[in-house]
């Protein structure tokens, strides 16, 4: 036992060096490069004043953005894996993403003064869509490759929903393209502090179900043996999944697979334990979207959208989990 | 009578399932229920646990209507051992044990002296101490079993109700089982109500027997007087020949 919490102690710290380390690097990192050293006064308004604005106001807000949707998404992807007993189950394969787009774009359309509460309405959205798809592949259980099935079929139909409202609308909304394909350019600083506290709180509600999500690893007729109510708690945990994932959707839009890499990497290193799971997703997951962003800056002279780079890494990870599922339909 | 079954009938899909079952379920006494391979048993005990649900007829637990009876109420008196097949990786044996627990806790309660106390009685009577800190993954079918059995009496029932507990073990862990099921209760004065596929189990273990057949009771009442000659030719559709010792009855198949 004091072993494996030791192991884990030593992973986890690993873990948030690293993702301090590349965050710090993607901040000095840029048309104009600033020191590691400068960079990191920057951040706390020591230093040159041009290298300090630069710092806070363009590059930490990316930074924090691309941590912050890596951490929701990859703890979505948690949630719906446990809850559904699936290790397919993302939020972008369940149409959760898709759907949630729709539903922003829509209310950017209806009521551009309420941009703030743009995750909200990512939030119904992505519940609709992941209702649809419920709906469509339960029948005494839900088999892997239904759910997945109905989940591309309703994707599909958000993806395409969303490009006829941007190509009509494309004056309206100039974000929109970017926002398909996950982008972190131009990512304003009181966007993501309004990102931060979204996630804060979403993370939080998430946390306080680690219990209850810990029981819904078991057998559903142990559940309910133990007088509780597995059905009751698959909700709760998808909706808390939905809210992760509407969250990141919202501010820097589709971002394919990162909720099938991040919880399955996380688990190969620190076990199936919530608590130590839970942890190293939040980290892992912040860990992968500011790497790839980094790397794409570095190796790329055209900007390619950081969810278009993940979809390229989760898609063979995506096949490879295929395989192993149960079959049936 | 801890359960009595009245007018019970359930439709699964459009299929009958269960027709007009009425039977009652005998306190502090071992229950056995027995019947061919799709007669119904599990669908039986499911409706206790309300996975299933009756199309007509009511249960009563304890003289009430088992429907009004809360869920977590219910679980602090009785406990499922279902035909588990867990594969839930990084669970040891003393953390599935303590599960067991659960039923009697909230959700962010953690456990008390009390509990570790109660845990750690149900490993030794199932003699699962070596096996305390080993992953659940790595044990054998039987040693798995007798964890499940633990995590049922860590839940400190009253009534513990079983779907072929022996199922998948090797004949001598099957004895071992009962026995120690058996044990339990007369230690603990519990109810069993236990389904089972074996004629001299059924006439070792159990006081009652209720026998199934298509979906209906064939009869139910005391084991020696129900498992008869002509009742497991009626329903097994096998002759056979029950012999009488001093340990009690015991079956020979005449094949």
């Amino acid at each position: 036992m004091d072993q494996k919490n030791y192991k884990f102690t030593l992973k986890i710290t690993i873990a948030i060096g690293l993702l301090f380390l590349l965050s710090l690097i993607s901040i000095s990192y840029g048309e104009s490069r600033i020191g590691l050293v400068p960079s990191l006064q920057a951040l706390f308004g020591i230093g040159e004043k041009s290298a300090i604005t630069i710092v806070q106001n363009i590059r930490l807000p990316r930074v924090t953005a691309a941590i912050l949707a890596g951490s929701t998404l990859g703890l979505s992807g948690l949630y719906t894996r446990v809850a559904l007993k699936n290790p397919l189950a993302d939020s972008s394969i369940l149409g959760i993403q898709s759907g949630a787009s729709v539903m922003a774009l829509i209310s950017l359309l209806v009521f551009p003064a309420m941009a703030s509460f743009l995750p909200l309405f990512a939030f119904i959205g992505g519940l609709l869509a992941f209702i649809i798809v419920i709906g469509f592949s339960y029948q005494n259980g839900f088999s892997p490759m239904r759910l997945v099935l109905s989940g591309v079929a309703v994707n599909s139909f958000f993806t395409a929903v969303t490009s006829v409202i941007t190509i009509n609308h494309i004056n309206e909304i100039k974000n929109s393209v970017q926002w398909t394909s996950g982008s972190l350019v131009g990512i304003s600083n009181s966007q993501s502090q309004a990102m931060l506290i979204y996630s804060v709180i979403a993370i939080g509600i998430a946390a306080l179900l680690i219990p209850m999500l810990e029981l819904l690893k078991l057998e559903d007729n142990m559940l309910i043996s133990l007088g509780k109510n597995p059905n009751l708690y698959r909700f709760i945990a998808s909706v808390t999944a939905v809210m992760l994932a509407s969250i990141s959707l919202a501010f820097v839009g589709v971002i394919a697979f990162a909720g099938i890499i991040v919880p399955h990497v996380s688990q190969m290193l620190v076990g199936s334990k919530m608590k130590h799971v839970f942890p190293m997703t939040v980290v892992g997951g912040g860990i992968l979207v500011v790497g790839v962003d980094l790397f794409s800056r570095i190796v790329f002279v055209n900007e390619i959208p950081v969810g278009a780079l993940i979809g390229v890494l989760g898609a063979p990870l995506f096949l490879y989990l295929l395989r192993g599922a149960k079959h049936g339909v | 009578m801890v359960f009595s079954v009245k007018d019970v009938c359930l439709k699964m899909d459009g299929k009958q399932i269960l027709s007009d079952i009425n039977v009652d379920f005998h306190k502090h006494k071992f229950n056995a229920i027995i019947g061919p391979n799709g007669c119904g048993k599990s669908s039986l005990i499911k409706l206790f646990a309300k996975i299933n649900k009756q199309s007509s007829g009511k249960i009563l637990y304890l003289n009430q209507e088992l429907e009004k009876v809360k869920r977590k109420d219910f679980a602090k008196n009785v406990s499922f051992f279902f035909q588990f097949n867990d594969n839930t990786a990084d669970i040891t044996v003393l953390q599935m044990v303590s599960y067991g627990r659960s039923a009697h806790k909230k959700l962010y309660q953690s456990l008390d002296a009390n509990d570790l106390a109660i845990i750690e009685d149900a490993i030794i009577k199932c003699d699962l101490v070596e096996f305390k800190n080993r992953e659940l993954t790595s044990l054998s079918g039987g040693e798995r079993q007798r964890v499940y059995l633990a995590m049922t009496l860590a839940q400190e029932p009253e009534i513990i109700v079983l779907d072929e507990p022996t199922n998948h073990l090797d004949i001598k862990y099957q004895f071992q089982l009962l026995s120690l099921i058996r044990n339990i209760m007369d230690q603990k004065n519990l109810t069993i109500i236990c389904i089972l596929h074996d004629f001299n189990q059924v006439l070792k273990y159990a006081d009652y027997t209720v026998v199934l057949k298509d979906g209906k009771v064939y009869d139910s009442g005391i084991t020696s007087e129900v498992i008869t000659v002509k009742s497991v030719k009626e329903v097994f559709d096998i002759d056979s020949i029950i012999h009488s010792d001093g340990n009690g009855f015991h079956i020979d198949f005449i094949v």
